[in-house]
């Protein structure tokens, strides 16, 4: 039987009526929000979508360094990417969607040697655009390109892209930096203070619509040319860089030096930055790799903790990041000061006596210190109680103000990320002055303690130092450029010729010798010092600070050396960082172009001969010393790391003992294993040379010299051309010119 | 008898033809892009489309000659018969799956879906318990509803092993809102709403596509490449739309952006192209669709007849609702299409059944009597 429809389910209707009304409505509301209240964002976000297609990289600019060498540029690459939907269309026109896209996947992944199940992965979401892989060599992309055409394969893009070289691989790795996946710079380096410069605006490629829908939207492409961006010249060198390098890489293997070390080289009359180096260092073209120290299994290179290590490790750029306590170098800046206000003068009579100070007592490194002296012969002993008291004669007031002056409160302004400032401090008390005299509980970064010492060179300005020259754009017009930027007259001329005179008598007859250069003059004051760090271990740094020539200042020279092994010599500022920043301002200044001028004793001294000793039995320390007392120059061939220096052997030396040759002659010794051949070299051709001229070029080629005569070189005993063994020793017959 | 009007319902019949006409049309719009894609022809999914709203038209047409007392008599044999295909379907190599459902049945070239066929099914047999003196009295009380309860509940079961949640959703609410039509007690439905409650909690911890896509509902721009990417893109589709829209054909979302614009995103390329005046028009014509098909389940001459025509306006004005709300983002995602719009050809087929009997139910409607 069939029931009639009672009232209460026709009202009951009449509400669902209503209510399925009223939430149509809801609906029509909901769509007025989106096309009104949103519609401009949403309209905005469509357009961006359907006209942003695929971006062409611009083309980054090219670093160079002061002679136009390249450091970094971009060269020309290729992008894949995939256009998922179009793959799959495809696919299911040809009747199994997985397999077109497995195919696709395999074959990308087998030319583009990635993960085939990765790329499957991407090809498999949803969208219009993924990118697969990119900075591929051009060569590899055209294969992807020859298979995509014989294959008719729809969906694969081949696109423009950049790829940033570095040429030189390690050097100068801190001032470069490198760049990222989008070609922008990353973490450190001119790559990234220039990003703005050197990055250009990309291009796009647009996908043409036809509104009618009778073309593909891939069927037509308008492409916007990128912008390429601007080029850089810096004022570093980069021979003059190399020499950095390789001298603290020598530097770091010999001492066994565990926490690095810094060498910076400037041109104090222009403020330029002509070097600036950190050891330990890294590939520019291979930035993630794993540093030595570290486990190469467990290394990937990009998860936190290891960017944490490459960041505290070598892609640290020592030069501005770190703070040393600058140690006796800082007696300089206390000297100029008290010498400025008139407080001492080179021949002021001052004591050296210890110091007694609250429950302090300071003394000089010399037990007892060395008395009553000249302030001269106190600058070149290096007294600590005579800069105490002359801190605590200064004057709280002047002191400070003078290291205000100095530009130790402030950064430097290189125009580098990262850069650190001093710990200096507050509220000083009188103790704190007179350990401050000596440069000691202050800290200070290595860009700011040779500003200081570029000062003292240039005749009292302080300068700001600059790492880039100019900004160029691609027609070769200047975009900007670095002028020379005087910050203020920080002394008088006459009291950075005092202080200069002194810094000479350092290296002369002082605890700098060791950075004496013959036929350049050098002024310079070394610097050991030790911080009672948290962890209660010490941290020693030897540093120098170093100006040559004395007499027309070119070159301020800075080596800082952050813990060295104490297990193989007490740390020294004079006895490792002063030779190493001898070796960087004798081959800078040569590369320079500086003319030596030998002294006639510095001539007379060439003819100077000793013995060349029995290394036989020896270990590689002790070969070293016993050649280095008898002024000889001892080149080590074979494998040995600082640590081991006490244990591995000489096997072999050349020339034989004995034989009395002049010194600073080179004396070759073979340490650990015998080579199966010495090596050889060219005999050079001497004659008409002068002596000093003689001793460079032998000693760069790694051979010993007999002369006993001073004058033009008349003949030698071996032809020039012959090839002879390293170490062989030429002796020569001089006449008067 | 009362005064009967023999003729069908003139402006129910003109909503649904203009509907049609209109989805036809944006069928032909949304479709021509992607067609010549996979078909290297603009005009071929609209032909087959054509195809099958022809064929449509004819099966309402026919349908509507028939006396749905005629159809009710056999309610619980076409309820069984769905149920069979149900089962069917799940058998491998019976039923046909595609992006890991289950859900065809093909016979020759054609394909169903079973699951449009419950619909019906559902829709009849509600109608039926709910109305045959055999069965009213039982079903009136607590046990009668859980009865019902339990049939949803197998029928669920049996959409779940496909998976097809959507249907599931569509079908629940069609025969609740019939229960409640039919005058099952309103305290009956507070336990069902609790159950309803927890079932979706239950749903949103335990499985994983169903919380990843209310994640992406509650912030389709944080998910645009995965999850969310549909609904972005029907975002801004309609948001590009605005008052008057780009113009028919000019929709620029429909070029791949949005995938398969054909079908249950079509509504967002109505947007773009039609803007707010087509939507509103469109919105007013569902309006009206529902405004007659209730009227006619008012005014049908008998219980029967009125749940069916409830049910059928429902089932239309269930899935309508959902669709929008889903392109509008303003529901989770999940599968519906558009009723007259989206692209489909058996599915409209079994639609225009539905549209078939309603029209004969409104022939033997009395409208004087409300």
């Amino acid at each position: 039987m069939i029931l009639k429809t009672s009232p209460k389910v026709k009202t009951r209707i009449v509400i669902l009526c209503l209510i399925v009304s009223a939430l149509l409505v809801a609906l029509l509301v909901r769509v007025a929000w989106i096309q009104f209240i949103r519609g401009e964002e949403y309209t905005k976000l469509a357009y961006e979508q359907q006209n942003s297609g695929r971006t062409i990289p611009a083309t980054r600019g090219t670093i160079k360094d002061s002679e136009g060498n390249v450091l970094a540029i971009s060269v020309s690459a290729r992008q894949v990417s995939v256009n998922q939907t179009m793959i799959k269309t495809q696919g299911e026109k040809l009747g199994d969607v997985e397999a077109y896209q497995k195919k696709i996947a395999d074959k990308l992944a087998e030319i583009l040697e990635l993960d085939s199940e990765e790329v499957l992965a991407k090809i498999q979401t949803t969208g219009r655009y993924r990118e697969i892989a990119r900075k591929v060599e051009v060569d590899v992309a055209n294969k992807i390109e020859a298979w995509k055409d014989e294959e008719k394969i729809k969906g694969v893009y081949i696109d423009e892209d950049i790829k940033r070289y570095y040429p030189n691989n390690e050097l100068a790795a801190h001032i470069l930096g490198f760049t990222g996946r989008d070609d922008q710079g990353l973490v450190c380096g001119v790559e990234v203070a220039l990003d703005s410069y050197l990055a250009g605006t990309p291009g796009r490629v647009i996908a043409a619509v036809d509104s009618l829908g009778n073309e593909l939207p891939y069927a037509e492409e308008t492409r916007v040319e990128p912008q390429n961006g601007n080029n850089v010249e810096l004022n570093i060198n980069i021979n003059i860089q190399a020499i950095c390098e390789e001298v603290l890489q020598e530097t770091a293997a010999k001492w066994n030096v565990t926490e690095g070390c810094a060498a910076i080289v400037m041109d104090p009359n222009e403020g330029k930055i002509l070097a600036m180096a950190s050891n330990p260092s890294f590939d520019l073209n291979n930035p993630y790799a794993c540093p030595e120290g570290m486990d190469p299994t467990l290394w990937t290179g990009h998860t936190a903790e290891n960017v944490e290590v490459l960041n505290s490790t070598v892609w640290r750029n020592k030069c501005l990041t770190d703070t040393y306590e600058p140690g006796s170098t800082f007696k300089a800046i206390t000297g100029s000061i008290g010498v400025e206000y008139g407080i001492v003068n080179k021949d002021s009579m001052v004591d050296d006596g210890d110091l007694f100070l609250a429950d302090w007592q300071i003394g000089c490194w010399k037990d007892g210190g060395h008395g009553i002296v000249t302030f001269a012969s106190a600058v070149k002993n290096s007294c600590n109680g005579v800069f105490a008291r002359l801190a605590l004669d200064i004057g709280n007031d002047i002191f400070y103000k003078g290291l205000e002056n100095f530009g130790f409160y402030q950064k430097t302004g290189v125009l580098l990320a990262g850069e650190a400032n001093s710990i200096i401090h507050t509220n000083p008390t009188e103790i704190d002055r007179a350990v401050a005299g000596f440069g000691q509980r202050i800290q200070v970064t290595p860009m700011q303690m040779i500003r200081a010492y570029c000062a003292i060179a240039n005749g009292g300005y302080l300068l700001t130092p600059q790492l880039v020259n100019e900004v160029t754009d691609q027609d070769g017009n200047v975009v900007i450029r670095y002028e020379k930027e005087v910050e203020r007259q920080v002394i008088s001329e006459a009291t950075a010729k005092e202080m200069l005179a002194m810094l000479e008598g350092v290296v002369t007859t002082g605890t700098g010798h060791n950075a004496y250069v013959a036929g350049y003059r050098v002024a310079g004051k070394t610097g050991t010092s030790e911080t009672i760090e948290t962890d209660a271990t010490d941290r020693f740094v030897a540093s120098f600070c170093g100006i040559a020539p004395v007499d027309d200042p070119q070159i301020v020279v800075l080596v800082m050396i952050d813990h060295p092994d104490q297990r193989i010599a007490t740390a020294s500022g004079g006895r490792m960082a002063a030779p190493a920043a001898a070796e960087i301002i004798e081959r800078s200044l040569e590369y320079l172009g500086v003319e030596r001028r030998y002294t006639e004793e510095e001539k007379s001294n060439f003819l100077l001969q000793s013995q060349v000793p029995d290394l036989a039995g020896k270990n590689v320390a002790e070969a070293i010393w016993a050649l280095e007392s008898r002024g000889l120059q001892g080149k080590i061939i074979g494998e040995y790391s600082g640590e081991d220096a006490y244990k591995t052997k000489v096997v072999g030396q050349m020339p034989a003992p004995h034989i009395i040759l002049n010194r600073n002659s080179e004396v070759v010794v073979y340490v650990g294993e015998e080579p199966e051949t010495r090596p050889t070299v060219k005999v050079p051709d001497l004659v008409g040379c002068s002596l000093a001229d003689a001793y460079v070029i032998l000693g760069e080629k790694g051979l010993g010299m007999i002369a006993k005569q001073s004058g033009t070189v008349i003949s030698q005993s071996i032809a020039s051309g012959t090839d002879v063994e390293l170490g062989t020793v030429i002796t020569l017959e001089l006449g008067s010119e | 008898m009362n005064l009967k009007n023999r003729q069908v319902d003139f402006w129910l019949v003109m909503t649904i033809l203009i509907l049609l006409g209109l989805g036809t049309m944006m069928v032909f719009s949304s479709s021509s892009a992607a067609s010549y894609v996979k078909f290297d022809s603009s005009f071929s999914l609209l032909l087959k489309q054509l195809v099958w709203v022809g064929l449509g038209l004819i099966v309402m047409l026919f349908v509507s000659k028939i006396d749905y007392h005629f159809i009710g008599k056999y309610s619980l044999q076409l309820f069984a018969g769905a149920i069979v295909l149900l089962v069917l379907v799940l058998i491998p190599g019976v039923g046909k799956s595609f992006n890991n459902a289950r859900r065809w049945l093909g016979f020759g070239g054609l394909t169903f879906q079973p699951s449009e066929f419950i619909k019906l099914g559902m829709v009849l047999l509600f109608a039926y318990l709910l109305s045959n003196t055999r069965y009213v009295k039982k079903m009136a009380g607590l046990k009668g509803f859980f009865i019902m309860l339990g049939i949803i509940g197998g029928v669920a079961g049996l959409l779940f092993l496909q998976p097809h949640v959507s249907c599931i959703i569509i079908i629940g609410m069609v025969s609740v809102i019939m229960m409640f039509v039919a005058g099952v007690k309103l305290r009956y439905f507070l336990v069902l709403g609790g159950v309803g409650v927890a079932g979706a909690v239950v749903a949103f911890i335990s499985l994983n596509h169903v919380r990843e896509r209310v994640m992406a509902f509650t912030d389709p721009f944080a998910h645009a490449s995965d999850e969310g990417y549909q609904v972005v893109q029907s975002l801004l589709a309609i948001g590009s739309g605005g008052f008057t829209g780009k113009g028919l054909g000019q929709s620029v979302q429909k070029y791949l952006y949005l995938p398969e614009p054909y079908n249950d995103f079509i509504f967002s390329i109505l947007a773009e192209e039609m803007g707010f005046i087509g939507v509103f028009i469109v919105l007013a014509l569902y309006c009206v669709f529902i405004w007659r098909g209730y009227k006619i389940a008012i005014s049908a001459p008998d219980k029967f007849g009125c749940l069916v025509a409830t049910g059928i306006t429902t089932l239309i004005a269930v899935q309508v609702l959902m669709n929008i709300a889903v392109v509008t983002s303003s529901i989770p995602v999940t599968g519906v299409s558009l009723p007259f719009f989206s692209y489909g050809g058996t599915s409209l087929v079994i639609m225009m059944i539905n549209m078939g009997i309603l029209l004969n139910i409104s022939k033997e409607a009395n409208y004087n009597k409300f």
